[in-house]
């Protein structure tokens, strides 16, 4: 099996190598009707603990094609789908990314049906008021950034009274998180550490039945007044990671945000209500209570292309009093806190000619003085050709917080992307 | 009594005479501009031409080994006021791994400028930082204050000298720390106000960087720099824009520049 991937990588690198020959310049690239990429990825654990019997964590090879075209004068459409020949698994994937249609009909109102990603909110890697799935396997594996934000088959309305903008999500079949279920990733659970078995998932959730109540209802009013960026957002839905009972409750946020330029930089803050719906009280121990999240942040370019960002979050819980009472006895050194702090910094350098690119994005929680770091160096050899290389690095004091959890995954993942 | 003869000679002598002055009225006005008129008309003819624009920049960026990069973007501009606000939509389609961000900019002379950043593939609207406008336009030789201009309040403007076709003008920058260089002088074309060289110049008096505008052409009746050269003296790297597809006038409406065009780039003005 072993050969077999070995033999897949080296074809795959004689094909991008072949490309790179072949075309030496990009002009013929815009002519193309497909576009996208070609990527060799390989990622694994740099310190396996016993308990793992395979280093490796990331092993494959995408293909990703991506098509657009006009649908007459008021609409386009967009498809984009990976291919992916998994080397751990030893499965070839089709993933469909985006498949969308786009119409406007009028000035002020569009409509975006279809497989698409969407994101929102002022947040670096910290989400507040975004309630879009996540795929925290392929964030936490050393996959591309793109792929943090999962797809969702959804609606998306959009209206556009003077100068702002509202858009109103409609997902109707619930989709949540890519959660860490055990495939691939160790993680905390009360009964025992999680062993990765990449045939048996430990984690399988119930997602809600479909029915028409229970999808998801986004949505945001954005506006821009005078360089200030000022939003509104309402979510109704599922909170995205599944409870104890391995089911998804109910969740409703609302929230606000502000974004400028202040003090030479960029100023954010964000503030959300995650309101559990299923658990008002906050005493069913199943359920996760209702929250309180804020986030402020600040980002700088210090000059010589390096810039500085800074940010602050706090998630406080409500009910903490009746949280205490009813957790169960036996597990009480893994409660939580009723506030949860994470500061991150994120430091960006660019260099020969912007062609090498260093950057390093830093959770720490103070609370619960855990962490995970994401340092990674890319380069542009060629205007197509892209060779990155990065780390995964968990560390906590403890076993059960949200990143001293992962720590035995800290992983370090080297990636070759050729883009057409 | 003067004979009506002489009157009309003396007549048509005056019209000659104000006749042959009015010819030259053009330039001998134009000798009398102020700094002030000269570098006002320069920023316009740079920067502010006609009252919105779209323009195709196919940038080629040679590093000392001669090695080549490339990189092509559709620009569209449309002035809020001649020489002060302006906004900037940026859509790049090449290189591959850049292809459908979007970069714009509401320019605000005097203060930070409002920038983002838009990620296709994770439909993120990322706002930028503002502070250092001498850091490379996409990694060419030419800066962000190139592409979008250097405000004017910024520099002591002399004119030191002229020729027939030229002035030639002096900048010193008022913040010394915030700068590379130490002043920089323009060569501002009579006729059209074009500035057709930029000399950069460090502490010791030696050029170092040189910004020339290699091909003129009028479009649409408004002078237009179709081709533009900068170069890195000290290495010999250089990057050579080309401007292509230029229109003026085009009626851009303003709310292309919005987030909404962000995430949905308006195809009909990018082709």
């Amino acid at each position: 099996m072993m050969k077999k991937r070995f033999k897949t990588s080296l074809l795959l690198m004689a094909l991008v190598a072949i490309m790179l020959v072949l075309s030496p310049s990009t002009s013929k690239a815009k002519d193309l009707p497909f576009h996208g990429f070609v990527e060799q990825s390989l990622g694994g654990r740099y310190d396996t603990p016993n308990y793992i019997k395979d280093d490796l964590v990331l092993s494959e090879t995408r293909v990703q094609l991506e098509y657009w075209n006009a649908l007459g004068p008021a609409a386009e459409f967009q498809v984009k789908t990976d291919i992916v020949n998994d080397g751990i698994t030893d499965e070839a994937e089709i993933k469909l990314r985006e498949a969308y249609i786009w119409a406007y009909p009028s000035p002020n109102f569009e409509i975006k049906a279809g497989r698409q990603v969407l994101t929102w909110g002022t947040g670096d890697l910290i989400f507040i008021n975004d309630l879009f799935p996540k795929d925290y396997k392929s964030f936490f594996l050393g996959r591309d950034t793109e792929y943090l934000k999962a797809p969702s088959d959804s609606i998306k309305f959009s209206f556009f009274p003077k100068g702002s903008i509202v858009d109103v999500v409609w997902t109707p079949t619930f989709e949540p998180d890519r959660y860490l279920d055990g495939e691939r990733l160790t993680f905390f659970s009360p009964g025992g550490t999680i062993k990765p078995d990449v045939d048996n998932p430990t984690i399988i959730a119930n997602t809600p039945e479909k029915d028409w109540g229970n999808g998801e209802l986004a949505l945001r009013v954005k506006k821009n007044y005078k360089g200030h960026e000022l939003a509104f957002y309402g979510y109704r839905g599922f909170h995205k990671q599944p409870n104890s009972k391995l089911e998804f409750s109910r969740l409703n946020t609302y929230g606000g945000s502000w974004r400028s330029n202040i003090f030479g930089g960029i100023g954010n803050f964000e503030l959300g209500y995650h309101d559990s719906v299923d658990d008002e009280e906050g005493s069913n121990p199943n359920i996760p209570n209702s929250y309180i999240k804020g986030l402020i942040g600040y980002k700088r370019d210090l000059g010589n292309d390096l810039t500085i960002g800074l940010q602050y979050n706090l998630e406080h819980m409500q009910d903490y009093d009746e949280y205490k009472a009813t957790y169960p006895l036996s597990n009480k050194e893994y409660m939580a806190d009723e506030n949860r702090e994470v500061t991150t910094l994120r430091l960006t350098k660019l260099l020969n000619r912007q062609t090498v690119r260093l950057d390093l994005f830093t959770y720490y929680s103070p609370t619960d003085d855990d962490g995970y770091l994401r340092p990674k160096v890319s380069y542009d050899w060629t205007d197509n050709l892209n060779v990155a290389m990065g780390g995964n690095v968990f560390f906590g004091d403890k076993g059960n917080t949200f990143f001293g959890q992962l720590e035995d995954n800290s992983n370090l993942y080297f990636r070759m992307r050729y883009s057409y | 009594m003067m004979s009506k003869k002489i009157i009309v000679w003396m007549l048509i002598g005056v019209l000659a005479c104000s006749f042959g002055l009015g010819l030259r009225t053009k330039r001998v006005m134009a000798k009398q501009l102020s700094v002030d008129e000269i570098i006002q008309r320069a920023y316009t003819a740079a920067y502010y031409q006609g009252k919105d624009g779209r323009s195709v920049v196919d940038m080629t960026i040679v590093d000392q080994q001669g090695r080549r990069r490339h990189r092509r973007l559709t620009m569209l501009r449309k002035d809020v006021k001649n020489n002060g606000k302006q906004k900037i939509y940026a859509y790049f389609h090449e290189p591959a791994d850049v292809r459908e961000m979007v970069y714009m900019v509401y320019k605000n002379p005097g203060s930070q400028d409002d920038r983002w950043l838009y990620l296709p593939a994770l439909d993120l609207v990322r706002r930028i930082a503002a502070s250092d406008k001498r850091s490379s336009f996409v990694g060419s030789h030419f800066t962000y204050e190139d592409i979008s201009g250097r405000g004017l309040q910024e520099d002591k403007h002399i004119l030191i000298g002229e020729d027939k076709d030229y002035y030639i003008l002096k900048h010193i920058p008022k913040d010394k720390a915030n700068v590379k260089f130490a002043y920089y002088k323009m060569w501002i074309d009579k006729d059209n106000f074009i500035p057709v060289k930029s000399e950069y110049y460090d502490q010791n008096d030696k050029v170092y960087r040189v910004i020339t505008a290699e091909k003129v052409e009028k479009i649409q009746g408004y002078p237009t720099i179709t081709v533009m050269k900068a170069k890195n003296l000290e290495t010999g790297a250089y990057t050579i824009n080309r401007f292509l597809r230029i229109k003026y006038d085009l009626e851009l409406p303003d709310r292309i520049f919005s987030e909404r065009y962000l995430r949905r780039p308006p195809r009909r003005w990018l082709r």
